[in-house]
């Protein structure tokens, strides 16, 4: 389909703009493929952190000691590794989960408040539960998952069959899910006999810890396997290929026999349910025993950002996933460092930023302007886009919405 | 278990760097960072393990082993400039670091909660070779995780409940403040009611709101503390809601636990008396401030920490460690004669004539704490968990 500069994203506007004084223009591709997608992704956020380091050593601070440093708390001993691989855990939960709904075209804004109630429910199993470890661990896991899945019944049964946004609805979810913690650590699970403040009672069993690890635990081969399964799902099966038909078009689907109403049902809940286990697994994070209102930290809204630049690809989300726990762990290290917490919040806004804009630079292509600009232009109109393996995400989504009505 | 130093799992050829090597590197390495940071990076590993070898010779000797200069590192839960409660930390930090000069580094790590990820800082500290560590709230097991696998460095936590061989806790003996705030309060309210903003109901809310009202009650008998907890110590905007529903409800006096003022604000536009926990902020309420709770003593306590640490002597403490918190100067308009009952007061208390806590006195609920004659002293209202009658808006635990 051929499209000129001024039918664009704002983005593609600004881009068309500026190369309209060379004789380069902007084209949307019609297919983006895995390892493009992938590599327009990581240029983005290479390309932010060289600004980023421009910025820090225009302030006077030595950049490359900054990234030395990051890199060598993650890489440069055992702790750093697991230090990411523990902080990846709820991120990639959640991002699994919303990655899942993201590819029917839902948007699940509450994993946090599933992560929340799946953690909760498996504190109060934990701390009321006799018998032997690893049977209170099961029963603290599936606890969990239907917690989580409970928090989307209400949502997802609103979406499902009065088509109620559920946006809104996860959202909101999420602070009635942080005041049921607050009351519980405050309240009803209070732990009273350590007067520890503001945290409930500790679960005395962890998960077992993995081979040769100090701390990280078997909760790292949830996320993995979850994912497996999920690719495979959606790759080998019918179901897989129904939802994606959802994603779609979710009429069409109905035309062709597939029960819409039903499968939107049954992946939120699924989606919750992810989000939920994830709060269990957080739960054998060395400290991390008890719960506090601080229990998440808006782990949800990380795993969103995940799944969304991930395109809604499970590999994706676990390379995206590990990707950004490593961003935070070296931003924990860095502040140790004397580097200001502002700096780093900045720091993880321009190459979240970054990675955006190689999303969305994945969709196009420069081509040389012909005299004959337009005569022969590439594809046929309207062509509709198979779901790839690197789904559309937030800001391409919108880019297709403001480009189907230009 | 988990004391083990960190390896480096991608660098094997550090653990085969003798420790003799490792500090040749060291020494000669003093801009090496762009050269050689992994190595670096391996001497820090190298020197934490020789350091437990260094002080075992002269434990032989039964001498204290002393360090000519030591790392200090305070954790906050808030920025360094809340005007608040991380503000006269960092305030007690500097003091430390100037009272020491050359022989203390210090360094601080800001807006730390809850989550897991602050056990992964606490570790990272330990792994940069600090000696000591201050935290300035209580992050409980997110602490002890770390402070139990690390026994050679030492940790200070403030309004803790855990006592081990390298950390204990501290905090300050607030009720009396608190009682004698409450008694300018007996006398500025004119209908008695006193409005509390809190954050969680631990002992540092219920000495809060007993001592208020137990000193604005040995004025005026009938006065009565109304209390709202936020569940934060530093959300502006949370503080503003519960400060005002308080004045809109009509009380006479405001004091709150917040880390930030802008209740003091709220108050000054309300016409309503008010005082401040952290330190003098008069120019937030210029005509009622009232005054505060002064937390100087900081800066002392660091610096004997850090001091101990330097000589060789720092030893953990098996109750926790109090320190005086005195009432701050008074604002402009308070009336002098209030001025004078508020010091008498404080001497009596500090005399042992007055107790805060002196039975008979009951809870909220009626169920009788003290029996007449009965008194409290400041360890044991450390652990207090229990309003007294006339407190609203707060539970006995």
């Amino acid at each position: 389909m051929f499209r000129g500069r001024g039918s664009m994203t704002p983005l593609g506007s600004i881009a068309g703009a500026v190369l309209a004084a060379t004789p380069w223009r902007l084209e949307r591709r019609l297919e983006v493929d895995a390892k493009r997608a992938a590599l327009t992704r990581i240029g983005g956020a290479v390309g932010a952190m060289v600004v980023v380091g421009i910025l820090l050593l225009l302030t006077g601070r030595n950049a490359f000691w900054i990234f030395w440093q990051a890199l060598d708390a993650i890489f440069g001993r055992q702790r750093g590794i697991e230090g990411v691989a523990l902080r990846a855990i709820p991120i990639l939960m959640t991002a699994l989960g919303v990655a899942l709904s993201l590819r029917m075209k839902v948007w699940n804004i509450g994993s946090d408040g599933q992560f929340l109630m799946g953690a909760l429910a498996a504190v109060g199993v934990g701390i009321h539960m006799g018998g032997p470890g690893w049977l209170v661990l099961i029963v603290m896991a599936v606890a969990a998952t239907l917690a989580g899945a409970a928090w989307m019944l209400v949502p997802a049964l609103a979406r499902a069959y009065w088509d109620v946004n559920e946006i809104i609805t996860t959202l909101l979810l999420n602070f009635v899910a942080l005041q049921l913690v607050t009351w519980s650590a405050l309240g009803f699970w209070r732990d009273k006999e350590a007067a520890v403040i503001q945290s409930t009672r500790e679960v005395a069993h962890t998960l077992p810890g993995l081979p040769g690890a100090e701390s990280v635990t078997i909760a790292l081969l949830f996320p993995l396997v979850i994912a497996a399964a999920l690719w495979w799902v959606f790759r080998s099966t019918t179901i897989g290929y129904e939802i994606d038909t959802i994603g779609g078009n979710a009429r069409a689907a109905g035309f062709a026999g597939v029960a819409v109403r039903r499968r939107i049902l049954v992946v939120m809940l699924f989606t919750g349910a992810i989000a939920g286990l994830g709060g269990m697994l957080q739960l054998s994070a060395p400290g991390a025993q008890a719960m506090n209102a601080g229990f998440s930290a808006q782990f949800g809204l990380s795993g969103f950002i995940v799944a969304a630049l991930a395109g809604a690809s499970f590999w994706g989300v676990i390379g995206g996933g590990v990707f950004i726990a490593s961003m935070f762990y070296a931003g924990i290290v860095l502040q140790t460092k004397g580097l200001s917490v502002y700096i780093i919040f900045a720091i993880y806004g321009a190459i979240l930023t970054g990675i955006a804009l190689g999303e969305i630079a994945a969709r196009y292509r420069m081509v040389r302007r012909r005299a004959d600009a337009g005569a022969e232009a590439p594809g046929p109109p309207g062509a509709s886009e198979p779901s790839e393996a690197w789904g559309p995400s937030a800001p391409a989504a919108a880019a297709e919405v403001l480009e189907a009505g230009s | 278990m988990r004391s083990k130093k960190s390896r480096g799992l991608f660098l094997p050829a550090s653990e085969t760097i003798s420790r003799r090597q490792a500090l040749k590197m060291g020494a000669a390495g003093v801009g090496g960072l762009a050269v050689g940071g992994t190595l670096l990076a391996a001497c820090g590993d190298d020197e934490d393990e020789a350091a437990p070898a260094a002080t075992a010779a002269p434990a032989t000797t039964a001498a204290p082993a002393g360090k000519d200069r030591i790392k200090a590192h305070w954790v906050y839960i808030g920025p360094p400039d809340d005007n608040g409660w991380t503000q006269e930390h960092d305030r007690g930090r500097l003091a430390a670091q100037s009272a020491l000069g050359d022989r203390l580094e210090t360094a601080y790590t800001p807006n730390i909660g809850f989550d897991a990820s602050t056990t992964q800082l606490f570790q990272q500290l330990v792994d940069d070779g600090n000696d000591i560590i201050f935290a300035n709230t209580e992050y409980a097991g997110l602490l002890t995780e770390v402070t139990d696998a690390n026994p050679d460095t030492k940790f200070c936590e403030i309004n803790g409940h855990y006592y081990s061989d390298n950390l204990f806790p501290f905090y300050l003996a607030h009720e009396k403040t608190a009682y004698q705030l409450g008694v300018a309060a007996g006398h500025l309210a004119e209908n008695g009611r006193i409005g509390y903003i809190g954050a969680f109901p631990t002992a540092t809310a219920y000495n809060d709101v007993n001592g208020m009202l137990l000193g604005a009650r040995s004025v005026n008998p009938d006065a009565v503390v109304e209390t709202v907890l936020v569940s934060t110590f530093f959300d502006p905007q949370k503080a503003a809601q519960a400060a005002n529903a308080l004045l809109d409800s009509g009380v006479d006096f405001l004091f709150g636990v917040m880390d930030e003022p802008t209740f003091l604000q709220l108050s000054e536009e309300a016409g309503v008396w008010t005082g401040y926990w952290n330190l003098d902020f008069r120019s937030a309420a210029p005509t009622k401030y009232v005054s505060h709770f002064d937390l100087s003593e900081f800066g002392p306590f660091y610096t004997e920490q850090c001091q101990r640490v330097l000589d060789g002597t720092w030893v953990s403490q098996d109750e926790v460690w109090l320190l005086d918190t005195p009432i701050g100067d008074f604002g402009p308009n308070v009336p002098s004669d209030v001025q004078d009952a508020v010091a008498d007061v404080g001497a009596r208390l500090d005399s042992g004539e007055l107790h805060v806590y002196e039975g008979p006195l009951s809870d909220n609920e009626g169920n009788e704490r003290l029996a007449a004659g009965e008194t409290l002293d400041s360890l044991a209202a450390y652990a207090i968990d229990w309003p007294v009658d006339g407190v609203t808006g707060i539970s006995p635990v």
